[in-house]
């Protein structure tokens, strides 16, 4: 279990890329996955890097056309952005429903994503942005969407030396529409059973300019629906399609039975939830 | 009646500023210089004999300063009421949760990293995980004196049950299973050893009963019960997963020979493993009505997984002979039960002591007569429930003050029920959403308080008045546990009340078996009542001795209860108990269609108190139980496969938040005082979890027309239901 551990706090990213490259150590930012794993044994480190004195890596903020959010943004301010409620409204759902209050306070959006739990909640919104991740080291930096960045439960493309500092994506157009729902066995402090995230952008009249599916703990990562996103593309929104749609969606998933539930009721589950995510935002219920 | 001054106030709890400020001592909060620590080594598989138990490693571990086994006790058993269990294994394990040996070290760390290093090689027996497997004849024998694995068996017949079902208008036979359930309290176990001033080997643990942790203790270090001293601090819940011991034995062994101070404290996994459930239960039930409604008889037979241990299986399985058929009046009964041993972690007390499960069925099979004869459930509750005079399964008449008539009536009309021409008219409810529905469900119940069935029982207290002309300072001396329930807040109201003082003279010196006698656990919604009357026993000699010019002057001893009899073996005939606790519930709920999840949206619950000591404290045991009853019917889905707990940690493990618990629920008491407690008294600590898992499952089947036999109501278990009626 407990064993001699080393606490660095580097105050900047250069010094904490350097403290990484230098010691291998385990890198914490709000600790809500990282002490678990820890009292569980899960990883092996001498060092622990605390990234959470790290300047300016916590900001939400615009750069141009994207939207810019720091690693280490928490789950609290992000339900707080108003940038964030005016853009990607989605987000603000998510964060309110990670963990209870303490889990808001210390867990990040950055630890949710490198942690790439199939069942992370900030993943599929993130997927259905477009995100990217900027990865530094000491020697510079990388961005790379986050679609391949996340490569199976609990693994990702970062490199061993390597610190995520910021999620970036593109401002949705004005007019996008987005929202967040998932099913749990119970309504606080739950990991969800299946997740879904959907946007949408309709022209003046019907018609979907602009629509993303993405969905969660239904794969060993959470993914996009293709398909289904194609299939939508450009037509006239009516519930029959989006009966279509929906039922399109289960195809892209493969979902395992754990402790949360079984692959059929994740299978029910993501018609569920894509076909009330579809008609919440067209209007249609 | 008297006027009474402090019985019947809502006084705030002594203990509650502590508790909110984080003041409070639990069991882990409690430390000494030069304390050791303790790490337990358990089985980690479900059935195997061990081959060899190689400690060497772990013992040349830095920081190691011993290591006990099966041969450092003098008689190496334990078991509350059986001693079927050893302290540690060192033949054979029958759970995964069982303890082999247990390290002591200079630091946490080390005792940890040193269990690591011990090594047992063990040889695989089958692995028997469900009651009925065990039951096969041919089964591996879990114990080998028990032949069919067979751990109890109950047997009662009353009447003639199958002539009554042959005549009966309507017949419904179902089987209903009830799962698992974890006691989840705050406080893991975890405990701190010592020698004291005096020499005694010293627990400082979190229980049940100081007693009783006390008398296994000595049997186990075969010590005379004054060297040995059991005392509890704060305790973190308790739910009747504290009756069994759990560190308490290995502890003293090792305070005992090391002579220094040991502490230990299991993780929530360690927990969650090592300590019992709530037994997993398959009823059959097969009932007969007349067509208006009459009960006529009742076939059951009861199967209950006890896993590796008795702890208290037997007397689980005991209760079912009058709750079986819930609180009805049924002429012809025909029940048998049984209790098998499994590999799978031990069926122990909790809240309810099966009754929970009984009256699930119970209720469940009342609605489907209903259902079957167009009668509402206030109606055929009506027609059938105990009431004063009543002859209950056991053949003997129920104690006096049968408050369950009024309860139904109560409850219904706080629902909104009318009474019309015959029957009752239950309120129509509806969603306003088109993928919801609403439905509302209703159930009552009884539960013994005290063990009954022939136990002896009573209670020991010790009240001692300090002061000349006048009382200026009380102390109350008793060994209740306060598990959290506030048992040592109401029995000083009881004191301050006899003995007419105010509350705030009053002083409890509580749960150390240094300073009194033996209480009885805090367990079967008893302590209120037989410590309660101990309490008053000792506060009203006392007092006569301060008329007589005592200074101080001390009253106190043991209340006997009136004696109960032990079930007949081939008719379960006999005087079970000699006081009950009822109470009936309806919930509202609304459950979306698309998705199975359920959402409580208010409960109404009447409840009888008898005399509420301290009214709030009542509303706050009565929300308990329903709150965890709430878990075990709709969150709670504790899994093991194949011997192995799944389910081992709260995030797995789901009990309400408060996100999840009810809202509302709008209590009715009806104070109809009871002639065994003081001041009229009754049980009120498990009367509250037994009513909402039927309630939810009616209330289900209002909302969508489908039935369902089983818990938890998990949002799946919902859809798959809906999906395959």
């Amino acid at each position: 279990m407990m064993h001699e551990l080393r606490l660095e706090t580097p105050r900047s990213l250069a010094e904490a890329s350097r403290i990484l490259k230098e010691t291998g150590g385990k890198v914490i930012a709000g600790g809500t996955d990282v002490i678990p794993q820890m009292r569980d044994g899960r990883f092996e480190a001498n060092t622990l890097i605390d990234l959470s004195r790290l300047p300016d890596l916590d900001t939400i903020k615009e750069e141009g056309d994207f939207i810019v959010i720091g690693a280490l943004a928490n789950y609290t301010s992000i339900r707080q952005s108003q940038l964030l409620q005016e853009t990607v409204p989605m987000l603000l759902e998510v964060a309110g429903l990670v963990g209870g209050l303490q889990t808001q306070n210390r867990g990040t959006i950055g630890g949710n994503v490198v942690n790439a739990s199939p069942a992370g909640d900030t993943l599929p919104p993130l997927l259905a942005l477009n995100a990217e991740v900027v990865l530094n080291n000491s020697d510079g930096e990388r961005t790379i969407p986050l679609s391949d960045f996340l490569q199976g439960p609990g693994q990702t493309a970062i490199a061993p030396h390597e610190l995520l500092s910021e999620i970036r994506f593109q401002k949705p157009p004005a007019g996008t529409k987005s929202t967040f729902l998932r099913l749990g066995n119970r309504r606080g402090m739950v990991i969800s059973i299946v997740s879904a995230a959907t946007m949408l952008l309709l022209d003046g009249g019907n018609k979907i300019e602009e629509v993303r599916i993405a969905l969660g703990a239904v794969a060993p990562i959470p993914i996009r629906c293709p398909e289904a996103e194609a299939l939508l593309q450009g037509q006239v929104l009516t519930e029959a399609l989006i009966e279509q749609a929906a039922e399109m969606t289960v195809k892209a998933g493969s979902p395992i039975d754990d402790v949360r539930g079984t692959a059929t009721y994740r299978q029910h589950g993501i018609k569920v939830l894509v076909r009330r995510g579809l008609l919440k935002l067209g209007g249609l219920r | 009646m008297t006027e009474l001054k402090t019985v019947g106030q809502s006084v705030i709890r002594k203990d509650v500023w502590d508790k909110v400020t984080g003041e409070a001592t639990y069991a882990d909060d409690a430390s000494l210089p030069t304390m050791l620590h303790m790490k337990m080594v358990f089985a980690e598989t479900p059935h195997a004999r061990i081959r060899k138990l190689e400690t060497a490693a772990a013992e040349n571990h830095p920081g190691v300063v011993a290591i006990f086994t099966a041969k450092d006790l003098p008689s190496n058993v334990m078991g509350m009421v059986t001693q079927d269990q050893q302290v540690f294994c060192d033949e054979k394990v029958r759970f995964e949760g069982d303890q082999v040996c247990a390290i002591v070290a200079e630091t946490a760390a080390q005792a940890n990293a040193a269990a690591k290093l011990v090594q047992i090689e063990y040889d695989d027996l089958p692995v028997l995980d469900s009651p009925f497997q065990a039951m096969e004849s041919g089964a591996a024998l879990i114990h080998e004196d028990k032949p069919g694995n067979l751990c109890h068996q109950v047997r009662l017949r009353v009447g003639d049950a199958d002539a009554a079902l042959a005549e009966a208008d309507v017949v419904i036979e179902r089987e209903y299973f009830t799962p698992w359930q974890e006691h989840a309290y705050l406080e893991p176990e975890a405990g701190l050893a010592y020698i004291d001033d005096e020499g005694r080997v010293t627990v400082r643990a979190s229980g049940q009963n100081t007693h009783d942790d006390l008398r296994q203790i000595c049997a186990a270090l075969d010590l005379p019960e004054d060297q040995v001293r059991v005392v509890y601090g704060a305790i973190g819940g308790a739910f009747g997963g504290r009756e069994d011991v759990s560190v308490q034995i290995a502890l003293a062994l090792a305070a005992w020979k090391l002579q220094r101070p040991v502490k230990i404290r299991w993780s929530r996994e360690e927990s969650i493993k090592g300590h019992g459930k709530r037994h997993p239960i398959t009823i059959r039930h097969k009932w007969g009505a007349r067509s208006d409604g009459t009960l006529l008889a009742a076939k059951t037979e009861v199967i209950t997984d006890a896993g590796a241990y008795n702890s208290t299986s037997s007397e689980v399985l005991t209760n079912f002979y009058y709750a079986a058929i819930g609180a009805y009046q049924i002429p012809n009964v025909s029940m048998d039960g049984f209790s098998a041993f499994t590999n799978n972690v031990p069926g122990c007390a909790f809240r309810g002591f099966g009754s929970p499960q009984a009256t699930f069925a119970a209720e469940l099979q009342i609605e489907h007569i209903a259902e079957a004869l167009n009668l509402d459930p206030v109606t055929i509750r009506l027609k059938n429930c105990v009431r004063d005079g009543a002859t209950i399964a056991t053949q003997s008449e129920i104690p006096p003050g049968v408050s369950l008539p009024a309860l139904i009536e109560a409850c219904a009309n706080e629902l909104g029920a009318e009474q019309k021409g015959n029957g009752w008219e239950m309120p129509i409810v509806e969603s306003e959403k088109p993928h919801k529905r609403r439905g509302i469900g209703m159930a009552a119940g009884m539960k013994n308080s005290g063990f009954g069935w022939g136990f002896p029982e009573g209670s020991e207290a010790r009240v001692v008045l300090h002061g000349q002309a006048d009382i200026e300072r009380v102390e109350l001396f008793t060994a209740a546990a306060d598990c959290g329930q506030g048992a040592h807040n109401v029995l000083a109201q009881v004191a301050a009340e006899a003995l007419n003082v105010p509350l705030e003279v009053v002083e409890t010196v509580t749960s150390d078996t240094a300073t009194i006698g033996d209480a009885g656990p805090a367990s079967a919604s008893r302590l209120t009542i037989f410590a309660g009357q101990a309490v008053k026993q000792a506060a009203d000699q006392a007092l006569e001795k301060w008329h007589n010019e005592d200074r101080p002057a001390v009253g106190g001893g043991r209340w006997d209860a009136p004696l109960t009899t032990p079930p007949d073996p081939e008719t379960g005939a006999c005087f079970n108990s000699i006081t009950y606790a009822y109470g009936v519930q309806a919930v509202e709920i609304e459950v979306d269609m698309e998705t199975g999840e359920i959402e409580i949206l208010n409960i109404v619950a009447a409840h009888d108190p008898g005399r509420a000591v301290n009214p709030q404290q009542v509303i706050g045991q009565l929300q308990g139980g329903i709150i965890q009853a709430q878990g075990w019917a709709l969150t709670e889905n504790f899994l093991s496969q194949g011997g192995y707990v799944q389910t081992d940690r709260l995030s797995t493990y789901l009990i309400p938040t408060s996100l999840d618990a009810v809202s509302e629920i709008k209590f009715v008491l009806l104070e109809q005082p009871d002639t065994i407690g003081p001041y009229g008294v009754r049980g009120v600590g498990e009367i509250g979890i037994l009513l909402l898992a039927p309630a939810l499952v009616s209330a289900l089947h209002d909302a969508t027309g489908v039935w369902f036999d089983r818990i938890p109501l998990t949002p799946e278990r919902v859809i798959s239901g809906l999906q395959t009626a």
